[in-house]
Order: C-alpha cells, then structure tokens, then sequence
C-alpha cells in the first residue's frame, strides 16, 4: 500500500475510548475505538501500513501479525477522507 | 458535594479531594447524566471517569455515548465556522469567533472538555447588515427582525438557523440592554488570539475579553444559568495581578466591574471553589464588591430572565451618552418600522 498521512482538513475530538473524525466530505463524524484511533494517530506521511503495524505491535506487545488488520483499518479511513496517498512508493 | 457541582468543578483544584467515593446508584446516575447534558459539561464527566472516579461499565458506557453526542455537535459547528470563516474573509469583513468554538481550543487543555451547541460570531456594527444578508443567502432565517437601526446602532444582534438547522448568533456586542449597549465596541474588536481549525486560523476575542464575555454571561443569563460558562468564568480568572488589572479595567470603561464581580463570586459560589494565591485574592475582591445604585438597578433587569426584557429596553437608554441617541434608541424600540415611517414623513412635510 502507498505512503499514507492524515488529511489535515479532518476535525477531531478525543473520546473515553478512541477518537472522533469528521473528514472534509463526510457527512457525519466517524468514532474510531482505541485502536482504529492509534492506526490514525500514527500516519504522518512517511509510514507504510507494515511499519504502523510493527509500531504497534511493539508498542501493546502483539505477538500475532496484525498487519492485514492495520491495512484493512488504513483502507478503511482512506475510503473516508480522513487518510490521504501522499506517493506510491517504488515496488 | 453535589455530583453535577463536582463534575463542573472538575480539574479545577489541583489534587482535589473531592469526588465520588463510590459508583451512583441508578436514579443518582440518570440525574447526574440529565445534568450535565442540560449544563453542556460532557467532556468534564468523561474525564473524571478516565481519571479513576468510579462508576459501573454501564454508566461508563453511557457517559461515553453522551460525550460522543456531543462531540459530533461540535465537529459539524466547527466544520460550518469554517464555512462561514471563507464567507466573512471573502467579504473583507472583521469578524471574531465567540463563546464555545474559540474557548474550547483556547482555554480548555484539550477541547473535547468544552461542549456547545451554536456558532457565535461578533462583527462591527457598522457591518452586520452585510453579515445579515450573507446569512440570509445562503439559506439562513433569521427568528426577529427589530429593524435595521436598532441592528446597526443597538441590538446585541440576531440569531439565524441554516438550512443544515445549524444555529448562527450573529453579535454586535456581547449582551443586550444596557451593559451590551455600555460596552467600548472598539476596545472589543482591538485585541485578537488565534486558533486553528484543520488548517486554518480563526480569530477570537483577547484572553481579557473572552473572560469578561464569560462574566457578562455568567452574570447576565438569569436565573437558568449554564455551568458550563460559570467554569469559563474559573477557567478564565486572570492568574496574575497584571492580567486581572487589565481585564478590569477594560470592564471599568464599558461599565462592567459589578457584572465581573458578580460573575466570579457566582463560580465560587456554584463550583465550591476557594482558588489559592492571586486567584483566591480576587474572589473576595468579587465577594465583597457591593453594586452601586444603577448596577443594582440593571442587574435586576436581567435577573427577570425573559420576562425582564421590557425592563432592560428601558434601562438600556440610560448606558446612551447623548440625548440624541436616547432619542433614536426610543424610535428604534417601538417598531421595526417605526423609524423608518417616521423619516419618510418627515420627508414628505418637507417636500411639500
């Protein structure tokens, strides 16, 4: 998957359990829980999704491979407007 | 201590020993919740819960979805300040962003602790007619319509609902009546803080006026007042004796310092909160402050909540310094188009 970053047009809130993103096209606010939320949290234009889901492996010390749920998350806010493509990077 | 006290208080006191001994039984928990909707003070709730006050995984739950609620109101008003932030750049007007918007991204450590439920935005008198009629084109209703030299010279200014049933309350100045009409309009507008929305700045009132904007608020909302703004008021109270010198003396020249007295005293009073240091020194100025004769009088105006209001057009004219304006403002009151009428009248005599 290409480099991601969040879009700077999203308007957000801290939640007691995750976080509240209204991305510039949407019609309503998105709520990602906690870990939806640190997925979004952690994209700052120069990650691959394999490098976030490393990140927080670490992090909350997954053994499993959570990559697959990472991407799925990131394509997910990516449909949204609250991730944006900034390069495909080169194969 | 009352639970909704202690949720509106909270984070106010460091190492506050005050809180909740114990998870609230059902009917206590459901009070509490109506509460802190009814005073917009979700996101003080959500955060005492994250800081360890106990509760069930159901009132937590619940707590959490009220926030939410809430949170999503704001995002979608932020989304249309924005909107409304191209219009009034577009049209070379001076705007500032009021109340809710601007202080829960400038006076709250996080703004998901400040609720709102409209957009306030202040312009120049000179140019509200413009901002009207912007409103007005882009689908806004505007609920009372008192007539265009009343808007221009005296009203606080009008409220709008949009097409998507967002409320927009256009000012002029911060309250109506007499203190509104008191207010240096141009000491209101002279100083400016920033905030960032997405990836733009918009411009609010000074830190000194958005406390005193607070007090006029707190003081002169009757008898329904919101906590929310009463823990403005506390979040705002100047820290250091130079800040309080200039919020002061900025309320002195627009005739406000019982209204600010008043304000401060009702935050300690409502939030059972003795601050320390400075901050507890001007509490007991505000204590002890006695109103003069007129500010009693004015202040009594607006204790009457709505039913008052006859009472504040009338005590508006004494905050008018010439006996033209008083003249004016009394046209102005007695009809949308009584002025207007007046004039043309006046102008026909003179033809003929």
């Amino acid at each position: 998957m290409s480099l991601l970053r969040r879009s700077p047009l999203v308007l957000s809130r801290s939640l007691l359990d995750g976080v509240l993103i209204l991305p510039s096209g949407a019609d309503d606010p998105l709520a990602l829980n906690e870990s939806a939320a640190e997925v979004w949290r952690r994209w700052n234009g120069s990650r691959r999704p394999a490098e976030v889901a490393s990140e927080i492996a670490e992090v909350y010390g997954h053994d499993a491979d959570i990559g697959a749920d990472v991407e799925s998350v990131a394509r997910m806010l990516v449909d949204h407007g609250a991730l944006e493509v900034v390069a495909v990077p080169p194969p | 201590m009352d639970p909704t006290t202690l949720v509106a208080r909270w984070g106010l006191v460091d190492n506050d020993d005050a809180g909740l001994s114990a998870p609230l039984e059902d009917r206590a928990w459901q009070r509490l919740l109506a509460n802190v909707r009814r005073h917009r003070i979700e996101g003080l709730l959500v955060a005492a819960l994250a800081a360890g006050w106990p509760c069930t995984e159901a009132q937590r739950r619940s707590a959490a979805e009220t926030h939410r609620r809430a949170m999503s109101t704001a995002l979608l008003l932020e989304r249309t300040a924005l909107e409304m932030a191209d219009h009034l750049d577009e049209a070379g007007l001076r705007w500032r962003v009021l109340k809710g918007v601007a202080s829960a991204h400038l006076d709250y450590d996080d703004p998901a602790l400040r609720s709102f439920g409209d957009i306030d935005l202040l312009v120049a008198g000179s140019d509200i007619e413009r901002v009207y009629a912007l409103l007005e084109g882009i689908g806004g209703r505007r609920h009372h319509h008192p007539g265009a030299v009343f808007d221009r010279r005296f009203g606080k200014g009008a409220a709008f609902t949009l097409p998507s049933a967002i409320e927009v309350d256009v000012h002029r100045t911060l309250c109506l009546g007499p203190y509104g009409l008191a207010i240096d309009l141009d000491d209101l507008l002279s100083g400016v803080s920033r905030f960032t929305l997405a990836t733009r700045e918009l411009p609010a009132l000074d830190p000194s006026w958005r406390f005193l904007h607070a007090c006029y608020h707190t003081s002169l909302s009757g008898p329904h007042r919101r906590l929310s703004a009463v823990r403005d008021v506390a979040q705002l109270l100047p820290a250091t004796p130079d800040d309080a010198h200039h919020a002061i003396s900025i309320a002195e020249r627009s005739g406000g310092v019982a209204v600010v007295a008043r304000a401060v005293a009702c935050a300690g009073e409502l939030l059972s909160w003795q601050p320390e240091g400075f901050r507890g020194e001007l509490l007991r100025w505000a204590t002890a402050l006695r109103p003069t004769a007129r500010d009693r009088r004015w202040l009594a105006g607006y204790d009457r909540g709505a039913s008052g209001s006859r009472t504040r057009t009338l005590l508006a004219a004494e905050a008018l310094p010439t006996v033209r304006e008083r003249v004016l403002y009394a046209f102005s009151v007695l009809g949308p188009s009584t002025f207007d009428k007046l004039r043309r009248t006046g102008e026909r005599m003179g033809r003929s």
